[in-house]
């Protein structure tokens, strides 16, 4: 699954802005702006789909995915109670009074995804070369499934070709039980994650949706909000949950700063630190009829943040969402429709920005058409729309605005050929009518959004 | 046994009583002791036979299994013509399941087809049935043949949950027994 893999960088100044926090893309950042109190790039992304999952249950990767990472029934169910169903053979132990205390896979749960690819944007950025290829783009350790007949989890670790570098990815382990309440099956657990939406079961969140892969050498919007993917890798988390009758989800917990990377425990020279706790929630009504599916739901979470250190002022960012999920399995066919709007406030009471509060609305949808599991074609809107705060968004060639607007739009189409399960061939154009503020000479510096126009080729392998 | 079982058997002992069901039709239990003779229910007088098919029985293949039942390792017969009333129910806590009847074909499909006889499948056959649901299949076995009741959430009938439906041209009562896996 690509999500984006973002960075918050909180800064009074561009020379607070600590090097190599992160994994910024290329191209996005502007380092004439002044100032850049909240920043996010995209990256490539990871996927909650491994054949070590696939290897444990027995089940093809179609049982769980209709086009990895979109989960079916099963596999929002297989995740939901804690990655632990298997058909596998496994290691049992047990101690003197014959009681269970060692659950071990006989097949060593790791599994392996490579992706290589080509991006070119309509224009090159200046100074750089276009037609760029990346081999790998990402090479990804994929480790999980059931460690105790309550508890699993997933891990990956990736290479990541600009760094050079192999660094912690998505994780979500949890503990899941079930039990019966008011009559009707109801499951609960917790889940220790590191990004929030990871641990989510629908692929219209942040972490897990569409596009599920995409370019990180091409430019992307400056502006996207906190639960937006900015925490990624940033954060650890503890969220409990529960899904009642199969028709309620709810899910609430708490994130606090935990970036690798960077020296421990956090001090002055930390950037974008949480304070304390923040809060995230989420509820979500999945319902069935016929063969379809659909769930509507809502998400959010609130942080205090510093810009810089770990004491003194803080900005607030406050993320309230809604999405949906609908899928309609036709046959071998299926057609499924995801989508979330965030809308963020933003607080800056640290300083650093126009003014002192500014919003942020990001409006997604994907519309995916699966054939027999080998072909899919999808389309793609998307819009982020926000104050004007000409420090916060300043202008700079390709990554900056000259208006000082956030506001973006634009639409992705995507095919992809799936010649075998886990060999996928993806295609994927994204056409920007608005970049950063404008469509023509939106950064100052005479760039047209269409410029940004990106062909995005990319071969996946997992095995 | 589930508390559903309980009432369904409680149910089908008083129908039993008030001489629903036919005293000569009584189910044939097949030999050894995994199949349970409550799971079937036969009424010659109307000819309907009534099967009692609960997804995740045991810890059989994970719990993908009918009654404790994969790669047809049980096999429901009635006599062509009767009507047949599965009363399917998800004991699995995982998984979601469904159940469809569908042509004798290996290997199995990797999700749902057009079901052997109209209505012959639960509703929301890729989505399954989520844990501790119930539904009712009702279809006329009109056509003698060899049959399969599968479950249609994709990978699950693939992965070995399924069992067998005879419907047999003979008059003969309707049965349930044990079969040696063939796959």
């Amino acid at each position: 699954m690509s999500h984006r893999v973002g960075i918050v960088w909180l800064a009074a100044t561009i020379a607070c802005i600590a090097p190599g926090v992160a994994r910024a893309s290329g191209g996005v950042h502007d380092g004439s702006a002044a100032v850049r109190a909240y920043e996010y790039a995209y990256t490539h992304k990871t996927f909650d789909l491994t054949p070590a999952f696939a290897r444990q249950t027995g089940l093809a990767c179609s049982a769980c995915h209709t086009h990895y990472p979109e989960l079916t029934a099963t596999g929002r169910a297989f995740k939901l109670n804690g990655y632990v169903f298997r058909r596998a053979d496994s290691l049992q132990g047990r101690n003197p009074e014959g009681e269970q205390n060692l659950l071990l896979n006989l097949v060593p749960p790791i599994s392996l995804m490579v992706q290589t690819s080509y991006t070119s944007t309509n224009k090159a950025q200046p100074g750089t070369q276009n037609g760029i290829v990346f081999f790998p783009d990402q090479l990804s350790i994929f480790t999980g499934g059931e460690v105790t007949p309550h508890l699993g989890g997933f891990l990956q670790i990736t290479f990541d070709p600009q760094s050079g570098s192999l660094g912690i990815d998505n994780a979500d382990f949890r503990y899941a039980n079930n039990t019966t309440v008011f009559s009707k099956h109801m499951v609960y657990g917790v889940s220790l994650n590191n990004n929030p939406t990871v641990q989510d079961l629908w692929n219209s969140t942040p972490a897990w949706g569409f596009p599920y892969g995409s370019s990180a050498a091409a430019p992307t919007p400056t502006a996207a909000a906190m639960v937006d993917g900015a925490l990624a890798q940033q954060v650890a988390g503890l969220t409990a949950y529960t899904m009642w009758n199969n028709k309620v989800y709810a899910e609430f917990g708490g994130y606090r700063s935990a970036p690798v990377g960077v020296t421990r425990p956090l001090d002055a020279t930390a950037t974008g630190v949480i304070r304390g706790l923040a809060p995230y929630w989420r509820v979500a009504l999945p319902n069935t009829w016929g063969q379809h599916s659909l769930m509507l739901g809502a998400y959010g979470m609130s942080a205090k943040v510093y810009p810089t250190g770990v004491s003194g002022p803080t900005n607030r960012f406050s993320d309230v969402a809604a999405d949906l999920a609908w899928m309609w399995m036709t046959g071998s066919n299926s057609i499924t429709l995801d989508g979330t709007v965030i809308h963020e406030r933003q607080n800056w009471d640290a300083g650093g920005t126009v003014n002192p509060v500014n919003t942020l609305t990001t409006v997604r949808f994907d519309a995916m058409y699966h054939v027999r599991q080998v072909v899919a074609f999808t389309l793609a809107p998307f819009s982020t729309t926000g104050t004007t705060d000409s420090l916060l968004y300043a202008a700079g060639a390709v990554g900056g605005s000259r208006t000082g607007s956030p506001n973006s739009s634009g639409l992705i189409a995507e095919a992809d050929v799936m010649p075998w399960q886990n060999f996928r061939l993806q295609f994927q154009y994204v056409a920007y009518s608005k970049f950063n503020g404008a469509s023509t000479n939106y950064d100052g510096a005479g760039r047209r959004a269409a410029d940004n126009n990106t062909l995005y080729i990319l071969a996946w392998l997992l095995y | 046994m589930r508390e559903w079982n309980k009432q369904v058997m409680m149910m089908m002992a008083g129908a039993a009583q008030l001489g629903i069901f036919a005293a000569g039709a009584a189910a044939q239990t097949a030999r050894g002791n995994a199949v349970d003779p409550a799971w079937l229910k036969a009424d010659s007088i109307t000819k309907v036979a009534e099967f009692s098919v609960v997804a995740g029985l045991t810890g059989l293949n994970g719990g993908m299994n009918f009654d404790g039942a994969k790669d047809g390792g049980l096999t429901f017969t009635v006599p062509v013509g009767w009507s047949v009333v599965l009363h399917v129910y998800n004991e699995d806590q995982t998984l979601p399941h469904s159940v469809e009847v569908i042509r004798d074909s290996l290997p199995v499909p990797t999700g749902p087809v057009a079901p052997a006889f109209p209505h012959a499948e639960t509703s929301s056959l890729s989505q399954g049935m989520s844990a501790e649901q119930k539904q009712t299949v009702r279809f006329v076995a009109d056509r003698a043949g060899k049959y399969l009741i599968f479950c249609a959430v994709p990978g699950h009938g693939a992965a070995g949950m399924w069992i067998r439906l005879t419907v047999a041209p003979d008059p003969r009562r309707p049965t349930i027994e044990e079969t040696p896996n063939k796959s």
